[in-house]
């Protein structure tokens, strides 16, 4: 315990209690500033992983209706459907659990911003003497230790505590706002509807749950999530080709509208170009040509199956 | 059990739970203390962890009989919301007044006996740091990174002095400089009387703990772990590593000087000559695992410490020449269980 208590703060505490110092010293002891940047500096980072998420979800929502397929085929050998779902990820290049990369990494993040926040946000001696522990010696050129006590004060908020007066409404809104609206872009369309209610339940449920969370932590940290919410639907829409982002309405889809729109779009995008967003209209042809080879394998390989199945 | 034995122990029971976490109620109403109280004459001044300064009656104990307690009015809302007061008070027997800083920024003066408030002084910034009274002055710092001199009589403004961090620890009155750390790892000499600085020195931390002086020189610990000893021009004659960071404000003890390190480490340093830096250790003793950073209370050859454990220590001090001198613990009392450690 003690060796992860040491791994957690010399790996995530203190080189982030120190980015964040660095960054405030930076921007002329400005606290919220500080925090933007080091939201875009995580972003950046991340970012391999992001697009990778985007990619594998976009890949994810085009295997929907083979998807169906597969398990209206199987629906009395639950072995079987997932054998053939797993078989389907691999030959689409898909890793199903891909996408979680991103969220696996902004949870010690969060954590660890919390706990530094915390800890840089002082309000009593005690959070001073365990902060003048975590201070590097060794960074010359940005004076951090004269720059305690940090300034906790941005447009009126107190980024060190919980909201009050009009941020306690503005914080838990945009907070909602922000986390609604990535989800609704990165959801992946399901094709099964009780999936589908699942997903419009989690679609309004996550927000209202981390917007309840805003009003008890501190501002900096609702702060970080919602410019890191916003960096990630600016990148949600520059990568994903025009006409292919997820509509933001109507807030509560019909069950069908999912499945028919994941149809339309695995009709137009074969899996194996997935991650092909430069493509151009003159190489539509091209395209649907690989796709009818892509159904016309899709059709043929439950028929093997079902042969084995026989014998 | 006279009245000085009532007031020593009243002393050593408020510093043992000093900064020990703003959440206990081993003593009812004040929860505890982070520095000294300042002795007066029929009452003890505490600033309480709970943001009101008391002043307490010697006799029985109480502060709603012969004595006080201020601010009258507590803010609106649960009493958990009054800032505590992290300064301590200072007293001038001859103005009758007890100053306190407190976390508004102000530094508020009370006439000591009744508790009336005689006049404030607004900084920029919180005030940690616990004021000292010379010569009708009173010297102290604040997260607005100045030192402050202000008049004791009227509160007027005597004089401030910038440094480059926020001034936390007590002031120290050596020959007739202002001796201060600041949080941009500097220790600061500000001519009592100008406000000019007559030397500065730089460590590798904050200099939060404040320093103490014998005849000649000034001992300032610092958070890299060094006790500095610095001669009236500034000229650095030692330091030595204690090994962990120094919150605690070190005492000096029979002419050799007792500095506490976070990290439970209680050391004794021979101070006189000009031998080695690393020959400077008399004896040492660790206080348990408790972490300590409650100033240092001294009388005669007995040393007592406050742990973070809630824990009173009393270490005495044996041996009659420096080299033979040790510190031994006498007992351990637990202010949370009301019981020997």
């Amino acid at each position: 315990m003690d060796a992860f208590f040491v791994l957690w703060t010399e790996l995530i505490i203190r080189p982030m209690l120190n980015t964040l110092m660095v960054l405030y010293v930076i921007s002329f002891n400005q606290m919220g500033i500080a925090i933007i940047l080091f939201t875009i500096i995580v972003r950046g980072v991340t970012m391999p992983l992001t697009l990778k998420q985007i990619k594998q979800m976009r890949a994810m929502s085009v295997l929907q209706p083979r998807l169906r397929e597969i398990q209206e085929r199987y629906r009395n050998d639950r072995g079987r459907i997932s054998q053939e779902t797993m078989r389907m990820y691999r030959e689409a290049g898909v890793n199903p659990i891909g996408c979680l990369g991103p969220l696996v990494v902004q949870m010690p993040i969060l954590i660890g911003l919390f706990r530094v926040l915390i800890q840089t946000l002082f309000a009593q001696p005690d959070d001073l003497v365990g902060l003048s522990q975590k201070l590097y010696s060794w960074i010359p050129l940005f004076p951090i230790y004269p720059a305690v006590p940090l300034d906790s004060g941005f447009l009126g908020m107190d980024l060190g505590a919980p909201p009050t007066s009009v941020s306690i409404v503005a914080v838990p809104v945009l907070v909602f706002v922000s986390t609604w609206v990535q989800q609704k872009l990165t959801i992946t369309p399901s094709t099964d509807p009780r999936q589908q209610s699942n997903q419009t339940m989690m679609l309004w449920m996550m927000p209202v749950m981390i917007a309840f969370f805003s009003i008890q932590f501190p501002v900096g940290l609702s702060m970080y999530w919602i410019v890191s919410n916003v960096i990630g639907v600016g990148i949600q829409v520059l990568v994903t080709p025009r006409g292919e982002l997820p509509p933001l309405f109507p807030l509560f889809p019909k069950p069908d509208a999912a499945p028919a729109a994941a149809a339309q779009s695995a009709d137009d995008d074969p899996p194996k170009e997935m991650g092909d967003h430069g493509s151009t209209r003159h190489e539509r042809p091209h395209r649907r040509r690989s796709n009818r080879v892509g159904s016309e394998r899709a059709r043929r390989r439950p028929r093997r199956g079902r042969g084995r199945n026989t014998k | 059990m006279n009245l000085r034995n009532i007031a020593f122990w009243m002393t050593a029971v408020f510093a043992g739970i000093v900064m020990a976490g703003c959440t206990q109620t081993s003593l009812s109403g004040i929860r505890g203390a982070y520095d000294h109280p300042a002795m007066g004459d029929r009452l003890i001044y505490v600033s309480g962890i709970d943001g009101y300064l008391y002043a307490i009656d010697k006799t029985t104990g109480l502060f709603n009989e012969a004595g006080w307690r201020r601010p009258h009015d507590p803010p609106e809302g649960p009493l958990e919301d009054m800032p505590p007061l992290v300064s301590g008070p200072a007293f001038d027997r001859e103005a009758n007044i007890v100053v306190v800083g407190s976390e508004d920024g102000r530094l508020y003066a009370y006439q000591a006996d009744t508790g009336e408030p005689r006049w404030s002084f607004e900084t920029g910034d919180k005030i940690w740091s616990t004021p000292v009274i010379h010569r009708g002055v009173v010297y102290f710092g604040s997260h607005d990174r100045s030192i402050y001199a202000v008049s004791l009589r009227d509160g007027l403004l005597e004089w401030s002095y910038k440094t480059g961090g926020i001034v936390a620890g007590k002031p120290l009155i050596f020959r007739d400089m202002v001796v201060a750390g600041s949080f941009d790892k500097k220790l600061y000499a500000i001519d009592a009387d100008s406000g000019s600085l007559r030397w500065e020195l730089e460590g590798d931390h904050w200099f939060w703990a404040g320093a103490v002086a014998n005849d000649r020189t000034v001992f300032a610990p610092s958070m890299d772990g060094n006790v500095y000893a610095v001669d009236r021009g500034g000229k650095l004659l030692w330091k030595y590593d204690v090994g962990a960071p120094v919150v605690s404000r070190p005492s000096l003890m029979l002419g050799s000087l007792v500095v506490a390190a976070k990290n439970g480490r209680v050391v004794l340093l021979d101070v006189s000559g000009s031998g080695a830096d690393a020959d400077r250790l008399i004896d040492s003793e660790f206080v348990g695992d408790a972490e300590i950073r409650a100033p240092l209370f001294v009388e005669g050859r007995t040393l007592y410490v406050g742990t973070l454990e809630s824990t009173v220590v009393r270490l005495d001090l044996r041996g009659s020449t420096t080299s033979r001198l040790d510190l031994s613990e006498a007992w351990c009392y637990n202010t949370e269980t009301g019981a020997k450690c």
